[in-house]
């Protein structure tokens, strides 16, 4: 706020006038100065260089600069006194400002201990030196403490003391940017009294104890480094219009050709103090449009070289051509593409094109250097993240911050704007605030993603050197597709894998199972059958014995009612009964077609030992349709049944057996020609074995149903069972 | 004359009173009695007889495979398959094998002394189950396989003979029925055994164990 008045204030001031009064209206200014030391500007580090002067004993050069505000610190030299003297200071870092302010104190309280004339100069050099360039600083202002004075003319500082102790504070203005260094020049003065000879301090021997010397910068607010650059001309400039007024920042101000003067070939030469990549350049006319046409075809040129020679034009243009100029407030904005060459230089020069008097005229010279800029600062979720190259982001974060600075020399980077905007993401400019700070909350989607950051100078005009930078959002690994795929793949390889396996372990258990279900079948069958072989064999040799005994006692005595005749049927059919278990064990005889087999030899035998005739009407659609045991055996139970009916009551002379399967159905039926049902006495018909039969079908979940035949003489069994039956 | 009988029995109590059966009926004679089926290979072109009992159930060697070893070294005598039970699957395996019919062991002896003689005669036995065995594989089996001087297709005859048996026709009827005498009848089903016997010995056999009853679907009337 105090700068910002002063400024102001000191704006009245142009450089044109070299003197500066010290009215009280000024002490009161300095007094404000005075008391906010630190409001001007930024603080610069100085670190001492050398002197043309060895230092007194104790007191080195470094101690002007070491921060130490106290009586006995500073420098002062021995046996040099009487001699000009030079000391060089150096800046840390290269400087832009548009002002400086110097303040020299000289804090010995016992003795006059300060400078009598001394000057400052400034250098762009990368390491100043003694023999580095030097430009003379031209200060504006000087106030001094207390009641002390200082005087300054032209280039010198005179500060005179009524009390020990005085600080002497100046503001100049910077002939250039990137200022490294700082040269004292100590003159030497002669004082009133004439005991000592001319000497550059006022110390009681002629010495000086300088305790600090600090320098502070007040940074540039515009992008135009031409602002207070040297300006010079091939020849002489009316007095009134400087060539100063070029580069003073006001367009108010102009300058051109003195009007005696022959100006053709007349140039302007600006002098940027070092060699600077351009971005544009502008050229003003009179803001009040008066002459405008005095601002015409101009050739316009980017020099490189040095002062006293600017051998090599870099880049040159030729302005209005066609006879055109700038209205009142209108500029020429001068870019690379409107000449040819390298758009590089120290030195901008204007030329008179058309060597007509008075041309060229113009307001104000700007040069905005190429901003580059860049990206600094890169965090992700409060992450640094490292810049080199492409940028890779860590996936899942929910915020992606960067700054936009520009590193050029003589900007202040935090006084620009900037825009940015992300390719791929979306296409639109976004600008940001003063300080190029960005942040993406939520930051793009994964993928990878061009960053343009362009930066914008004062005037308005966007730097063309945008930059793009390439970064990549990781994808969580989880979304990523590929791993998607990958894991989706091979989950289901293994759950195929782990279905596969557990199937196949199922199976072979059902298989163990089925074997062992099966071993068990063979074991009983096996069991069975060599407890009926010899059973059988028993049995068979018992029928055989009996029948020779028979034959041999006395054969003719054979007669059915004979013991010897019943033992050896019976022992036959005791053979034939256990061949009945022996089928019915055997699981080979599990289906249909096998009980079809055993029905029709059975019934046919049975029955012609009754003198019955049987015929057989088997029709089986799938022999090997699965019939189990309890099926099986009830079924053949229940036919035995109807026969033995048959042969008992029905007194027929034929019994046809029919056996039907069609798609797991199977239906049995005997059909006899004999009497029939009705007209067998009431006594005579068993219910219990039709009951029985009845019962044993329904057990097995079938039908039984008895009844005429067909023709309605005879009578028919029927026995049904549906197609699941699996028992 | 006399009709010379062998028998491949390993009970030895039954075999005992067969033998003495066989050597008491009159007309038959017992020329041998062997408990294994090796023994029987081994001794049998020695003695050759005119039938040969064998049983299915023999320590070693089969009967089915014996009979169709004794066809080739005893071409002259005829096999007759002798079983404890009805058991279809192996029945015809020796049927196919060459053996002209089968017996139960339980029937009385009588019975197996007419089939001995009726076999010797040129007869043949064979029951319901059997003749519808015989009729699917003879019908349904491709008769290119087998090129031999007899054709192995069964002729309407034998068709009729078999349909008739697979219904359970007696043989009184199935005489009646075709108007085919006693004789013919034993021929048509020597005829039709020995077509089994071919074509199961040409043919590859599995087929033919894995036959289900195929149904004729005729009804007698």
């Amino acid at each position: 706020m105090t700068s910002q008045i002063i400024f102001q204030v000191s704006a009245l001031f142009m450089p044109r006038r070299r003197t500066i009064r010290l009215p009280a209206f000024w002490c009161l200014v300095g007094l404000l100065v005075f008391l906010t030391p630190a409001a001007f500007g930024v603080p610069i580090k100085l670190r001492a260089v050398e002197a043309t002067v060895p230092a007194a004993e104790g007191h080195p050069l470094e101690e002007a600069v070491d921060g130490v505000l106290t009586a006995d610190n500073g420098w002062s030299i021995r046996d040099g006194q009487f001699r000009e003297q030079f000391a060089v200071f150096a800046t840390d870092r290269p400087v832009s400002a548009k002002l400086y302010q110097l303040q020299f104190s000289f804090l010995d309280q016992t003795s006059p201990s300060y400078l009598g004339d001394f000057g400052i100069s400034v250098t762009s050099d990368e390491k100043p030196t003694l023999q580095s360039r030097w430009v003379p600083l031209l200060p504006e202002l000087a106030l001094a403490n207390n009641t002390n004075l200082v005087r300054i003319t032209g280039r010198t500082v005179r500060p005179s003391s009524n009390q020990p102790g005085i600080v002497v504070t100046l503001r100049a203005r910077a002939p250039f940017t990137g200022i490294t260094g700082f040269r004292l020049r100590l003159h030497p003065l002669s004082d009133h009294e004439g005991r000592l000879p001319p000497s550059v301090g006022h110390g009681p021997d002629g010495n000086f104890l300088l305790t600090e010397f600090e320098v502070e910068a007040e940074p540039l607010h515009s992008s135009n480094i031409a602002l207070g650059c040297q300006v010079y001309s091939s020849g002489r400039v009316p007095a009134d219009l400087p060539k100063e007024n070029l580069t003073d920042g006001l367009i108010s101000t102009y300058s051109h050709p003195d009007p005696k003067l022959n100006a053709q070939s007349f140039y302007f030469t600006l002098d940027l103090g070092r060699i600077v990549a351009l971005d544009h350049l502008v050229v003003r006319g009179r803001r009040d449009g008066g002459e405008s046409n005095r601002l015409g075809a101009y050739k316009i040129a980017v020099l490189a070289g040095s002062e006293e020679a600017w051998r090599v034009t870099r880049w040159n243009a030729q302005m209005h051509l066609d006879g055109s100029h700038p209205f009142a407030g209108d500029a020429d904005v001068i870019h690379q593409r409107d000449g040819v060459g390298t758009f590089s230089g120290r030195a901008i020069r204007i030329y008179n094109l058309p060597g007509q008097a008075l041309q060229p005229q113009i307001a104000e010279l700007e040069v905005y250097p190429a901003l580059n800029p860049q990206t600094q600062d890169w965090l992700a979720d409060d992450v640094n993240l490292k810049v080199s190259g492409k940028i890779a982001v860590p996936p899942g974060i929910h915020k992606l911050a960067f700054t936009i600075t520009s590193h050029q020399l003589g900007i202040i980077p935090a006084q620009l704007i900037y825009r940015w905007r992300i390719l791929g993401w979306s296409e639109l400019w976004h600008e940001t605030d003063l300080g190029g700070r960005v942040e993406l909350v939520p930051p793009p989607p994964p993928g990878t993603f061009e960053l343009q950051i362009q930066a914008q100078h004062t005037d308005g005009v966007w730097d063309e050197s945008g930059q793009s930078i390439t970064f990549h959002i990781a994808r969580l690994w989880w979304r990523n597709p590929v791993v998607l795929v990958m894991v989706a793949g091979t989950s289901g390889i293994l759950i195929a894998a782990v279905w596969w396996w557990i199937y196949g372990w199922q199976m072979k258990r059902r298989l163990a199972l089925a074997e062992q279900h099966l071993e068990l079948h063979r074991d009983r069958l096996r069991i069975a059958r060599d407890m009926h072989d010899e059973m059988g064999a028993r049995l068979t040799y018992i029928a055989l014995l009996a029948d020779r005994t028979l034959r041999e006692t006395n054969p003719s005595a054979i007669t059915p009612g004979n013991p010897l005749e019943r033992l050896a049927e019976n022992a036959r059919s005791a053979v034939a009964a256990l061949d009945n278990i022996v089928w019915a064990v055997n699981p080979q005889h599990d289906t249909v077609g096998s009980l079809a087999d055993y029905l029709c030899d059975y019934a046919p035998s049975y029955l012609q030992a009754a003198d019955i005739e049987c015929t057989l009407d088997i029709h089986v659609d799938a022999p090997h349709h699965p019939l189990g045991l309890t099926v099986r055996h009830g079924l053949l139970m229940s036919v035995k049944e109807a026969l033995q009916n048959v042969v008992k009551h029905a007194g027929a002379t034929s019994v046809r057996l029919g056996f039907r399967e069609e798609q797991g159905k199977v239906e049995v039926s005997i059909v006899d020609n004999g009497r029939g049902l009705a007209e067998k006495p009431a006594s005579v018909i068993d219910h219990n074995g039709l009951d029985n039969m009845r019962r044993r079908l329904d057990e097995l979940g079938g039908r039984c149903e008895i009844g005429p035949d067909d023709d309605g003489r005879g009578t028919c069994v029927r026995f049904t069972l549906p197609g699941n039956h699996h028992r | 004359m006399q009709i010379k009988v062998s028998l491949v029995e390993d009970n030895l109590p039954v075999a005992t009173e067969l033998e003495k059966w066989i050597a008491g009926t009159h007309g038959l004679t017992c020329v041998g009695a062997y408990s294994s089926a090796e023994e029987a290979l081994r001794l049998m072109p020695q003695t050759p007889s005119d039938i040969a009992l064998v049983d299915l159930r023999l320590p070693g060697m089969s009967g089915v495979e014996l009979i169709r070893r004794l066809k080739i070294s005893c071409p002259n005598t005829q096999c007759l398959v002798l079983t404890m039970y009805a058991e279809t699957d192996l029945i015809f395996d020796a049927l196919k094998a060459g053996a002209c019919g089968y017996l139960l062991k339980r029937i009385k002896p009588a019975e197996i002394a007419d089939a001995i003689r009726q076999v010797h005669a040129g007869g043949s036995v064979m029951t319901p189950r059997i003749a519808r065995r015989v009729l699917a594989m003879l019908t349904s089996q491709p008769a290119s396989k087998v090129s031999l001087t007899e054709d192995p297709r069964l002729t309407d005859r034998e068709k009729d003979v078999l349909q008739c048996m697979a219904d359970g026709k007696a043989r009184k009827n199935i005489v009646d029925s075709l108007d085919i005498n006693s004789h013919t009848l034993d021929y048509v089903i020597r005829c039709i055994y020995r077509k089994l016997h071919v074509q199961s010995a040409a043919a590859a056999v599995s087929m033919a164990v894995r036959e289900g009853i195929v149904s004729p679907g005729k009804p007698s009337v």
